[in-house]
């Protein structure tokens, strides 16, 4: 046991020693050459994911009740009664996120080294890499709000430069602008959340503040912090409306978009909503939001990746799609799923991301599915690869994806209503068809190319496999009761969520008494929720009383299962009968016609970034154009420089009566003197 | 005329330390007023500042205090620099602008 | 060496001077000798600037290392002079930019640059001497004394249009203190009709009430004074004529120091002398200050001049500064004294890249540069380090006093909070928008690549950079030492509100404390 604390000391090294790889490629990058860089940049993010492995070890170790440890490494803001020391804390949630960062990171940090050889900014490219992973588990790691925040605005700040890397690029500066300011419209509601925690609590300390928030704050006031806080996360984590600016950020080096803007940085706003999830429960309200924000964007963003053609523009509104997944989760109270998914997502994503960097190298920087083809035989190890991860993305059985989406589809069915679980399910089936559009586009048919094919080298081929096989079996770790699994990872998280299968059902009623108790209005509410949560036992009434044991076939669970396995299924034949079989190639061609009108909305992304052009950034301009040519030039310094000029103008008038004559002023002395003497 | 008046005339009293005092200082505004030439007007400065001392002087001794001639004695030294520093700048304007006519001197105006 | 006899604050004012005196006075041959000497008064004077920084005792919150003769006793004006949380870290800035700008404007080429130099010094004196001063006439002098080494610098080594530039520099700043001198002699015999005694000295004017129908009339002076200085919308046309006409060290000094004394006087004079006015008057300066700290933002977005766009983010940023002042919590205050200090540095950085900018292509209009990263990587990772740490970057200095003052806004009430936070959005629109335009994408065809930065132009760089990373890092330095005084001056403006703030951090600590130790 003494063992296992010294280990847990060392845990402010985990994002120490990327922050160290960062300086070094910094400040000696330039000099050192790309064999020391690769060592350092990778190395160091070796070694945080072996000390988190170590510390996940003897985390293990711990009886569950005590897996919550807490660090201050030292006193950072300390004004009046706002203290903000940089806080440690390490519980299961934030155990899982950096081992699955560190891991993740390192993977795609090794595939870099092959991916960027070629690149100028070599040792730049890895001291970006290396601050984001610092960031990242600083975020995860943090054990109060403001220091949540530092890793918030840092990650934001490594994915602008990143996606700015290439920057004579226009369309690459602009994206990073784009991600950075709209993501930054988040940050502002986050920082005003945290204000308003600070505001009631009298303190941003995590672990004060989730105790039990309900004796602080009403379940009005929890909504305006859950809201305010959902903000932020809606703006980092690229949901609707604040999504546009991820598609536009696949401007980025490939490994980045895998690494930041599918694994990563925007699954930071699913662990945020995640980690204040005691907020959240006080306000059903909220969490109501939440759960429509995700379905809406699962949605949306779904029926866009149909039609885009541009490989990583489809991975990225997938990955936009696959969030909102997860909040859709956290919306229907069941948090431990939306971390399930977050970590079988970020294997499956950054191995679709990575395949399709493959692809992209091995095609040099062609992007267009349109201009791919046939590549099965030329690349078969990304091929196979590829698959592997589409197959768990899309939810087949067997896979990582399958058991994290089943379970966010269960929890949806049973507290979200038969509305949102056939919306959920169709945008599953959506998921199989774009997923396998672009294996069948890229590496079956007839090859629509002509290059000469850059095979991916062996430290690109490695990380390619390791990942295909977390994405295989990463869903192994959380298989429900229902099919003879342990359900580990909710067991694991119940310290951060408490008890899963409870949890689903009881706790929000228990949680709306005690609230109906002090507030009139929520009594109407609870005796609602009280009411439709009746009529859903009936249908769970069989699961729950099974709840330990194996259920048996034919369970309602199990047909939830059939049907979302039987959805992934057919958008996957459909993919096959629309781009492999000779009856249905002509079908989509003929469907764009068809339906021209929603053709047209779906390649224009829904009109959003039109409209936001048209509403925001036009009228923004506008306004300042008009202050400073009409406010401050017109007005202001028009009335300075009026003060200023009736002065010179006056002084203008009486300076004509200064000659510069000498024998003028003395007479006029003399005849001044003469005139005080007589009037003496 | 009555003996005693030119007798009070002839014996010199302060009157007539007075009357040249304020004759002197007329000399000099005079002259500043209608010559032209620096030199004579620095000169006919020297004659005001050499009337005021007079005059300061007359009341000193009728009045019997040291004030008078502590002021004399600064408007003594003050006039010496005046000279030194007015000479020297009228020789620079000569060289730079060769006059010596202050009317022509009107650069300074603004 | 033992300086605890020594008289830091006269030597902190006067040592400037003497170098001053020193350069003017003395026939130079050349210019590089005068430049090395005012480098090393300015070095000097940083020493001495550390050595008060070591023995000034950060747990009290009165006025310490006090210096008091009589200067002119006839008028009861005395050389007073002390120091304290709110103004160690000003004269500490303001020694730590003069030989920073200097080292900015080294290989600067124009007219004699000995005298120069010998401005910049006498501008420190100026500069050190209002942040010091604890008598009213003194503080006066010093005020205006500041104003002449500015006008000659910008003046005559300034841009095309600098006649333009000082004339309204002038205007705008003499007007404002001349209203505050006839304030100051208001309150000089309001004081005598009540206590019976001649006196500047601020500690004894603090205490004298000013009566009623006075009252307005008299802050106002003060405040328009300062708020010219700060400056605070709508006083703020002369900052972007004036930046974007002043030479290089010249315009680091402005916004690094010079409009630092008008926030500053605010803190040391306005809100002690006349609390029931600032108090009664705080919506409407709070108000100025939201509309500066927006509107700012706003006009830097479409400014094509980067001097004027880095003027208008200090117009920003002051709105943000006042706001903290006029809020009235620890948090507002220690926020807006950290944020001085931290805008000084960050904005101070990003004119320096600027002009070295500027040197090379000779511009400084956006339109006309674009693609620079390509020719110098090594000057845009510092453009790039000091711009993220203006847009105020967690783990920068910016951010910290960012935060208190949004905090402090947000305890006073939401809507500020909510309008101040906003900003934030803002900064990063114009920051890194300008940045897009001047550094990345194609360079248009040049004759040839620019110079990367020389080696002096690193080092001038890399100082403020190191500075601003430990600042954003470990606050504390300066928050601690900050946070008496502040909680002083709360205490002078509201009573009731220091007591609350007290009793709160007491049990805030109590609480951490019981927390860690059942935790650990």
């Amino acid at each position: 046991m003494v063992e296992g604390r010294q280990v847990f000391d060392l845990l402010w090294l985990v994002p120490a020693i990327p922050l160290f790889g960062a300086i070094f490629n910094c400040l000696l990058g330039a000099r050192a050459g790309n064999l020391i860089v690769s060592i350092v940049g990778c190395g160091s993010i070796g070694l945080a994911f072996a000390l988190s492995v170590c510390i996940f070890r003897a985390f293990l170790d711990l009886p569950p009740e005590d897996r919550m440890i807490e660090f201050c490494v030292f006193q950072w803001i300390a004004a009046g009664n706002f203290l903000a020391p940089i806080d440690l804390l390490l519980d299961p949630l934030s155990m899982a996120m950096i081992t699955m960062v560190s891991g993740v990171s390192f993977l795609i940090h090794v595939y870099s080294v092959g991916y960027m050889e070629k690149d100028k900014c070599f040792a730049r490219y890895f001291f970006y890499l290396n601050l984001f992973v610092f960031f990242m588990l600083t975020l995860v790691l943090a054990g109060n709000f403001l220091v949540l925040y530092i890793g918030w605005e840092g990650v934001g700040l490594c994915s602008y430069l990143l996606i700015s890397f290439w920057y004579e690029k226009r369309t690459a500066a602009a994206a990073g602008l784009k991600a950075f300011v709209v993501t930054r419209f988040g940050d502002f509601f986050f920082a005003l959340g945290i204000m308003l925690v600070f505001v009631q609590f009298g303190t941003i300390h995590f672990h004060s503040v989730f105790e039990d928030p309900a004796k602080v704050i009403d379940s009005r006031m929890a909504m305006w912090i859950a809201l305010l806080i959902f903000a932020g996360a809606v703006g980092k984590s690229a949901q609707i409306p604040l999504h546009t600016w991820l598609p536009d950020a696949m401007e980025a080096p490939t490994p980045v978009s895998a690494l930041i803007h599918a694994a990563t940085m925007v699954t930071a706003g699913v662990y945020l909503v995640a980690r204040c999830y005691p907020i959240f429960e006080l306000s059903p309200v909220s969490l109501q939001i939440v759960g429509i924000t995700g379905l809406l964007t699962a949605f949306i963003s779904a029926t866009v990746a149909l039609v885009h053609t541009d490989i990583k523009r489809i991975l990225a509104y997938s990955t936009v799609s696959q969030l909102g997944h997860m909040f859709l989760a956290l919306g229907v109270g069941a948090p431990a799923a939306a971390v399930f998914h977050l970590l079988t997502h970020a294997f499956a994503k950054a191995l679709l991301f990575l395949g399709s960097g493959a692809v992209i190298h091995a095609l040099h920087d062609e992007m267009d599915i349109r201009n791919m083809g046939g590549l099965r035989q030329y690349i078969p190890a990304t091929f196979y690869t590829f698959t592997i991860g589409a197959l768990a993305m899309s939810g087949i059985p067997g896979l990582a994806g399958f058991f994290s989406k089943d379970a966010i589809l269960h929890a949806t069915f049973v507290n979200g209503g038969f509305l949102m679980w056939a919306l959920i399910v169709i945008t599953a089936s959506m998921t199989g068809f774009y997923t396998f559009r672009i294996i069948f586009m890229a590496f079956f048919g007839e090859k629509r190319w002509d290059v000469h094919i850059h095979h991916p080298g062996t430290v690109m081929v490695i990380p390619l496999v390791l990942l295909a096989l977390l994405a295989a079996v990463g869903g192994y770790m959380g298989v429900p009761h229902v099919l003879g699994g342990g359900d580990r990872i909710s067991n694991f998280l119940a310290p951060n969520f408490g008890n899963p299968e409870v949890h689903a059902t009881a706790e929000p009623s228990n949680k709306g008494v005690a609230l109906a108790a002090e507030d009139e209005t929520a009594v109407v509410e609870s005796e609602e929720a009280a009411e439709s949560e009746k009529v859903l036992e009936g249908v769970t009434a069989e699961t729950l009383a099974e709840g330990e044991g194996h259920a048996p076939a034919g369970s309602p669970e199990m047909l939830l299962m059939l049907v979302s396995a039987v959805m992934a299924f057919s958008g996957v034949g459909l993919a096959y009968f629309f781009y492999v079989t000779p009856e249905g190639r002509e079908v989509p061609a003929m469907l764009s016609d068809k339906f021209g009108a929603v053709y047209n909305i779906l390649t224009n992304a829904w009109y959003f970034d039109k409209v936001y052009k048209a509403v925001f950034i036009d009228t923004y301009m506008l306004m300042s154009e008009f202050f400073w040519k009409a406010v401050d030039t017109a007005v202001i310094d028009h009335a300075v420089r009026g003060v200023a000029g009736s002065l010179l103008g006056g002084g203008s008038i009486i300076s004509s009566l200064q000659l510069g004559l000498v024998r003028w002023y003395a007479t006029v002395m003399v005849l001044g003197a003469i005139i005080i003497i007589l009037y003496i | 005329m009555q003996p005693e008046v030119i007798q009070s005339l002839l014996q010199i009293g302060p009157t007539h330390y007075l009357v040249l005092g304020a004759t002197l200082f007329s000399l000099g505004v005079l002259g500043f007023l209608v010559r032209s030439n620096i030199i004579v007007l620095l000169m006919c400065i020297e004659l005001m500042i050499n009337g005021a001392g007079i005059t300061f002087i007359t009341f000193c001794r009728q009045l019997g205090s040291l004030e008078g001639q502590v002021f004399v004695l600064f408007a003594m030294v003050v006039a010496a620099v005046e000279i030194a520093v007015g000479l020297s700048i009228v020789v620079l304007v000569f060289r730079n602008r060769s006059t010596l006519d202050a009317d022509k001197m009107e650069v300074l105006k603004w | 060496m033992d300086v605890s006899n020594w008289p830091i604050l006269s030597m902190l004012i006067f040592l400037p001077a003497v170098g001053a005196a020193l350069i003017f006075f003395i026939p130079w041959r050349g210019d590089f000798l005068p430049k090395t000497l005012a480098l090393l008064v300015g070095a000097a004077n940083l020493w001495l600037s550390i050595v008060l920084f070591r023995s000034f005792d950060p747990t009290s919150a009165d006025m310490q290392l006090v210096e008091k003769s009589a200067w002119i006793p006839e008028l009861g004006a005395s050389y007073y002079l002390g120091v304290d949380g709110l103004s160690l870290f000003m004269v500490m800035i303001t020694t730590f930019m003069v030989p920073v700008a200097m080292l900015s404007s080294w290989d600067q080429e124009g007219r004699r640059q000995d005298l120069f130099y010998g401005f910049l010094l006498l501008l420190e004196t100026g500069l050190i001497g209002i942040f010091l001063a604890l008598d009213l006439l003194l503080f006066y002098a010093f005020w205006e004394v500041m104003l002449i080494p500015m006008y000659l610098l910008v003046g005559i080594w300034g841009g095309t249009n600098r006649r333009y530039a000082t004339l309204k520099l002038i205007i705008y700043t003499m007007g404002g203190s001349l209203l505050m001198l006839v304030a100051i002699l208001a309150l000089y015999f309001f004081h005598h009709a009540q206590a019976g005694e001649y006196t500047f000295d601020i500690t004894k004017l603090y205490e004298t009430p000013v009566p009623p129908h006075a009252l307005l009339p008299m802050g106002l002076a003060f405040f328009v004074a300062f708020a010219v200085k700060s400056p605070l919308f709508p006083f703020h046309t002369w900052l972007p004529d004036a930046h974007a006409e002043s030479p290089m060290a010249g315009a680091v000094d402005i916004t690094g120091l010079l409009i630092k004394t008008g926030a500053y006087a605010f803190l040391r004079f306005l809100l002690p002398l006349f609390p029931e006015f600032s108090t009664s008057y705080a919506p409407v300066v709070v108000t100025l200050a939201l509309i500066a700290n927006l509107y700012g933002a706003m006009l830097a977005t479409v400014q094509d001049d980067l001097k004027r766009l880095i003027a208008y983010s200090s117009v920003s940023h002051v709105g943000l500064v006042i706001l903290g002042i006029f809020v009235f919590n620890v948090q507002g205050i220690d926020g807006a004294v950290f944020m001085m200090v931290s805008i000084a540095l960050c904005s101070g950085g990003l004119f320096m890249v600027v002009g070295m900018i500027h040197k090379r292509s000779g511009t400084k209009e956006i339109s006309q540069l674009g693609g620079v990263w390509k020719d110098m990587p090594l000057l845009a990772g510092f453009f790039m380090f000091f711009t993220i740490a203006s847009v105020g970057l967690p783990g920068l200095s910016n951010f910290v006093g960012e935060f208190l003052i949004f905090v402090g806004a947000f305890k006073v009430g939401v809507l500020y909070g909510v309008l101040a936070t906003f900003v934030m959005v803002l900064t990063a629109v114009y920051l890194l928008w300008m940045f897009w335009r001047v550094m990345l994408e194609k360079a248009p065809v040049r004759a040839r690549p620019w110079q990367d930065l020389s080696m002096v132009e690193t080092i001038t760089l890399t100082i403020p950079a190191i500075v601003v990373v430990v600042l954003g890092v470990y606050p504390k330095i300066l928050l601690d030492r900050i946070e008496p005084s502040a909680l002083k001056l709360v205490g002078q403006v509201k009573k009731e509100a220091a007591q609350m703030d007290y009793a709160a951090k007491e049990n805030s600590i109590r609480l951490a404390k019981t927390e860690r130790g059942e935790s650990e």
